[in-house]
């Protein structure tokens, strides 16, 4: 998730966007559960403020309306919710999986290009780490045997993951950003149990880990700064590997 | 409060949904099949609130009275895409409403005079306007008490916007504050609103 857009949400409840931000920060609530709850309670608590205001309207007014819509065609029913683009697990064909590399590659270095410009000092370091984690991404994105694993509603994030390589590139969905004493780790759970696959920097950037043998599940948990030994808190991602 | 309306007349008069008020996500369901009567309950519920909201916004109240015939004839036409899974029905026609009279704002001459005002560094808070105690004292109170817990700046910043329907550029501009600093209290006083307000779900 993008850290940024998400302080749009205020502003976009209470309609106090430009037309092109309207736009753009549509496009991302379309993909963004967390922004949509927020954006409806927000949008409640504006009513409330619109309410405190309630004047009454001319009686004329009444008679008026209930007159107009008579003539007025009402629309049809939506058909049904949109569905979502991914299901549970599919493998992947030759052009999805080349989209989904570009669209990886294309986060992760829109993210560091922004980090960059705020601190060029550390652009050099941050950009061969950046091609250091390309290579690996772009690596099991590109494997044969690559698959996608993703939620229901696809929003926390997703999996690819290559058997060969014994290598899996989480891709965060809509993580919010962990408060400063907290970050994300990341876990492989098997039979024995949860074993650390590390922490996850920056919850808008993709990583790469080793499966191990044994893996049945992976999953995301917030812990203290640091990480801890296992997992003290529910997870936020929780995905079956097979 | 909002029960007793003198103008409720017509649906007692035909007996049909004269004993108690529905819940207004039943009676929206019944609007969206077509029921006359559903929708002027529908009106009895929405209308100070409604014509309240975009006369505060718009202050003429000619062009406010247009406007909200607009926004009834919407709620009408649209009521087949009313989600009750993603909001209330006054959060929705209130976000319908606070939509139409900002677009009617922000367009041509009205947006001229705005300009100007903004440029004369004209402003004014929230509910000096506020003169009429007709009904919604508590929830008035209630909102008064809230935006009382914000900080000066986040008061000012939603103020203005959901009030007077600036962009959050314009805030900026007015209160001569940084835009992401804006943006961000606007969210913040927004949030606090509604903890203070039970707003949640």
């Amino acid at each position: 998730m993008n850290a940024e857009i998400h302080t749009l949400t205020g502003a976009y409840a209470i309609n106090a966007l430009s037309e092109t931000e309207r736009s753009a920060f549509e496009e991302h609530l379309a993909r963004c559960a967390a922004c949509s709850k927020e954006v409806a309670e927000l949008r409640e608590t504006a009513a409330k403020l619109g309410s405190a205001v309630a004047t009454p309207p001319p009686e004329s007014l009444r008679p008026d309306v209930l007159a107009r819509i008579r003539r007025v065609r009402q629309l049809p029913p939506d058909e049904g919710p949109i569905v979502p683009l991914r299901g549970r697990k599919w493998p992947l064909r030759a052009t999805s999986l080349a989209a989904a590399a570009a669209a990886v590659v294309a986060i992760a270095l829109g993210i560091q290009v922004i980090s960059m410009d705020r601190d060029l000092d550390r652009a050099n370091d941050q950009l061969s780490a950046l091609t250091d984690r390309q290579a690996q991404l772009s690596g099991v994105l590109a494997a044969p045997d690559a698959r996608v694993i993703a939620d229901d509603d696809d929003v926390s994030g997703s999996l690819v993951v290559s058997e060969k390589l014994g290598k899996l590139a989480f891709v965060p969905g809509t993580l919010p950003e962990p408060a400063a004493d907290e970050t994300y780790q990341l876990w492989l759970i098997g039979p024995e149990g949860a074993r650390s696959a590390g922490l996850l920097p920056d919850p808008s950037v993709s990583v790469v880990a080793e499966i191990g043998a044994d893996a049945e599940m992976f999953g995301v948990t917030v812990e203290p700064k640091g990480g801890s030994e296992q997992p003290t808190s529910d997870p936020v991602v929780l995905l079956a590997l097979s | 409060m909002h029960a007793a309306k003198p103008h409720r007349g017509k649906a007692g008069q035909a007996g049909l949904h004269a004993v108690a008020p529905a819940a207004p996500e039943e009676t929206m369901s019944r609007v969206a099949r077509g029921d006359e009567h559903a929708f002027a309950q529908l009106y009895d519920l929405l209308a100070e609130r409604v014509f309240g909201l975009i006369l505060r916004v718009m202050r003429d109240p000619a062009q406010a009275e247009e406007v909200t015939q607009e926004v009834f004839v919407e709620l009408w036409r649209t009521a087949s895409r009313f989600r009750p899974d993603r909001g209330s029905v006054v959060s929705w026609a209130m976000t319908i409403a606070h939509r139409r009279a900002i677009d009617r704002v922000r367009s041509s001459q009205s947006s001229l005079d705005r300009d100007a005002r903004v440029a004369a560094g004209q402003q004014d808070r929230p509910f000096d306007a506020v003169a009429d105690e007709v009904e919604g004292r508590f929830e008035r109170q209630q909102v008064r008490r809230c935006l009382g817990t914000l900080t000066d700046l986040q008061r000012e910043s939603v103020g203005l916007a959901y009030y007077q329907g600036y962009t959050y550029g314009e805030v900026a501009t007015l209160l001569e504050t940084p835009l992401g600093t804006v943006k961000t209290r606007l969210r913040d006083g927004l949030i606090r609103l509604r903890d203070c307000l039970g707003v949640a779900k």
